[in-house]
């Protein structure tokens, strides 16, 4: 009979096999409990299923259907176009594919930026198609801009055969480490500490640390690293967060530092072959272990220099941005609205500007070209109306 | 295998669409019955966005829609215990108020304090039978556990709503 009862919430639901909904019908006209319970199971059943939350549904937008014409309408005369600016491009004004490129490489001097021009080079390093690019045009100034954009964007590792260069890329790029610390009084501390490791996230950059407190006064110190370059950006961006009740930077030249560190890796690595070439040739007990304990030295002083080399690299590389939040009310807020606003009109009226010039150079582009993929164009349309038909 | 899901496999947008559009409005409220109407509308675009990465791993063994309850159970189970929210939270299943929802039925205090007496497997296979209106196959595939165990859970949960109910009137 338990077999049964445990069958009447199934039976209740359509979910039993035939042979077994014959039993429990059997059950059921034999005993009066279970038809109170199937009863009672019925109204809970009804009762769940009239109570339910009705659930307004939102926020389904439907994928871009198809487009009118079939992709190869555009694709024909873009491949055109393409070809032609490729072939004819260095005569037209000498605009040349590899004019675009460096932009794009120094636009961004992270390392990811960086990795990720190098094989757009075509093997070669950045900054060495850099310097090919601009020794025809004679290094005018807005070649050396990007010149020296791209260096940074390579981590400022110059290559070796960089023609005007007189002495070794160490003397060319300074090794500058730049650390700020900013006080600034927000509206929300939580929010803010968001917003300050998404931007370093954004810029390549990373949280080092990081505390909170809460209770009434709440309030945040955040250390982060940021690429040197982007300093002033991130500093900028902090700002931005609320008023700034305090501020301070600085930097630290370790150019010297970093040279003498590297010259002296050098004769000892010049040391320690010498000391090498000796151990070869001597047989005597005595003298090799007297050599094998300069070796062990030496290599030992190598390493710490090349350590302590690569620390001040590293530092220079990434600047420190300590910034402390708090939080409460802000006096001070109208006034800075306005610098704010300044700088955001400012910041869009060029952005907007170089959008234009952007425009009217593809436009030109497009016009001049148009003999060639304008018929191209013409064609495919009519041959994709004829299909269509 | 449904002609649709066949299309959607080999890449076609029109058939991925008609699936989307299809499936949004359950796989929506079934995202806001465990995380809140807030969250669901990012939850459910997740759910299609895994759908749509896996699809081609689509099989045929379930019904489609079991597998894709299926993914969206164990995107709101990531999502309930990442942001530590109560699991199925009574007030997104039943309706508001205190009476019965029509008359003869059970009112609905009554049944929200029967139900929170329930352990939340038992709860679980109720909302999703009873509120969803799921088979016991489909509670089985999406939970991942053998159809006789719904079966049981169920028989177990509804003795447990009549004691409580038979109680809280005496």
């Amino acid at each position: 009979m338990n077999e049964i009862r445990e069958d009447i919430k199934a039976y209740l639901d359509q979910e039993l096999p035939e042979e077994q909904v014959r039993a429990v019908e059997e059950a059921l006209a034999a005993d009066p409990a279970l038809g109170r319970e199937l009863h009672d199971f019925r109204l809970i059943s009804r009762s769940l299923e009239a109570s339910a939350k009705p659930i307004p549904v939102a926020g389904w937008q439907p994928l871009p259907s198809r487009p009118r014409f079939a992709w190869w309408v555009w694709a024909a005369p873009a491949c055109v176009f393409a070809l032609a600016v490729v072939i004819l491009g260095p005569r037209v004004g000498g605009f040349t594919a590899s004019d675009q490129a460096v932009p794009t490489a120094a636009v961004g001097s992270s390392p990811a930026v960086e990795s990720a021009a190098a094989p757009e080079m075509g093997g070669q390093s950045a900054r060495a198609a850099v310097e090919g690019f601009s020794a025809p045009l004679g290094r005018d100034s807005r070649s050396r801009d990007k010149s020296s954009l791209a260096a940074e964007a390579m981590n400022k590792r110059p290559s070796p055969g960089s023609g005007s260069a007189p002495f070794a890329p160490e003397h060319i790029f300074r090794e500058i480490i730049k650390s700020g610390n900013i006080e600034v009084r927000v509206k929300e501390v939580a929010d803010a500490a968001t917003a300050i490791t998404t931007m370093a996230d954004g810029m390549s950059g990373f949280v080092e640390s990081s505390n909170a407190t809460g209770g009434q006064n709440p309030s945040a110190s955040i250390t982060l690293r940021v690429p040197a370059p982007r300093f002033e950006e991130a500093m900028k961006s902090i700002r931005a967060l609320g008023v700034v009740l305090n501020e301070s930077s600085s930097g630290s030249d370790v150019t010297a530092a970093v040279v003498d560190l590297e010259a002296r890796i050098r004769t000892l690595r010049s040391e320690e072959e010498t000391l090498r070439q000796i151990l070869r040739q001597t047989r005597r007990i005595g003298e090799v272990l007297e050599v094998r304990d300069r070796l062990t030295q030496v290599r030992s002083e190598i390493e710490s220099m090349s350590g302590q080399a690569k620390a001040l690299k590293d530092q220079a590389a990434y600047s420190t941005i300590t910034a402390s939040l708090s939080q409460g009310p802000n006096p001070e807020a109208k006034d800075n609205d306005q610098p704010w606003a300044e700088d955001a009109l400012n910041s869009a009226l060029s952005s907007l500007s170089g959008f234009g010039r952007m425009l009217g150079t593809i436009g030109i582009y497009f016009l001049v070209f148009s003999p060639l993929w304008l018929p191209v164009l013409l064609i495919a349309l009519w041959l994709n109306k004829r299909n269509k038909s | 295998m449904d002609d649709q899901i066949q299309q959607a496999q080999r890449g076609s947008r029109e058939a991925l669409n008609r699936l989307i559009a299809d499936h949004y409005a359950a796989v929506y409220r079934f995202c806001a019955r465990r995380l809140g109407e807030e969250l669901a509308k990012d939850a459910a675009q997740d759910v299609f966005l895994t759908m749509q990465k896996n699809l081609k791993t689509y099989q045929g063994a379930s019904a489609f829609s079991t597998w894709l309850f299926g993914i969206a159970h164990n995107r709101t189970r990531e999502l309930i215990r990442s942001r530590k929210r109560e699991p199925l939270p009574l007030s997104d299943w039943l309706a508001d108020g205190s009476g019965p929802a029509e008359d003869g039925l059970i009112a609905k205090e009554s049944l929200r304090r029967a139900l929170a007496e329930l352990s939340e497997d038992h709860r679980q296979v109720v909302l999703m039978h009873e509120i969803e209106g799921f088979k016991y196959s489909e509670i089985a595939g999406i939970l991942s556990i053998p159809e006789g165990t719904v079966k049981s859970r169920l028989h177990h949960a509804f003795l447990s709503l009549r004691r409580s109910l038979c109680e809280g009137q005496s």
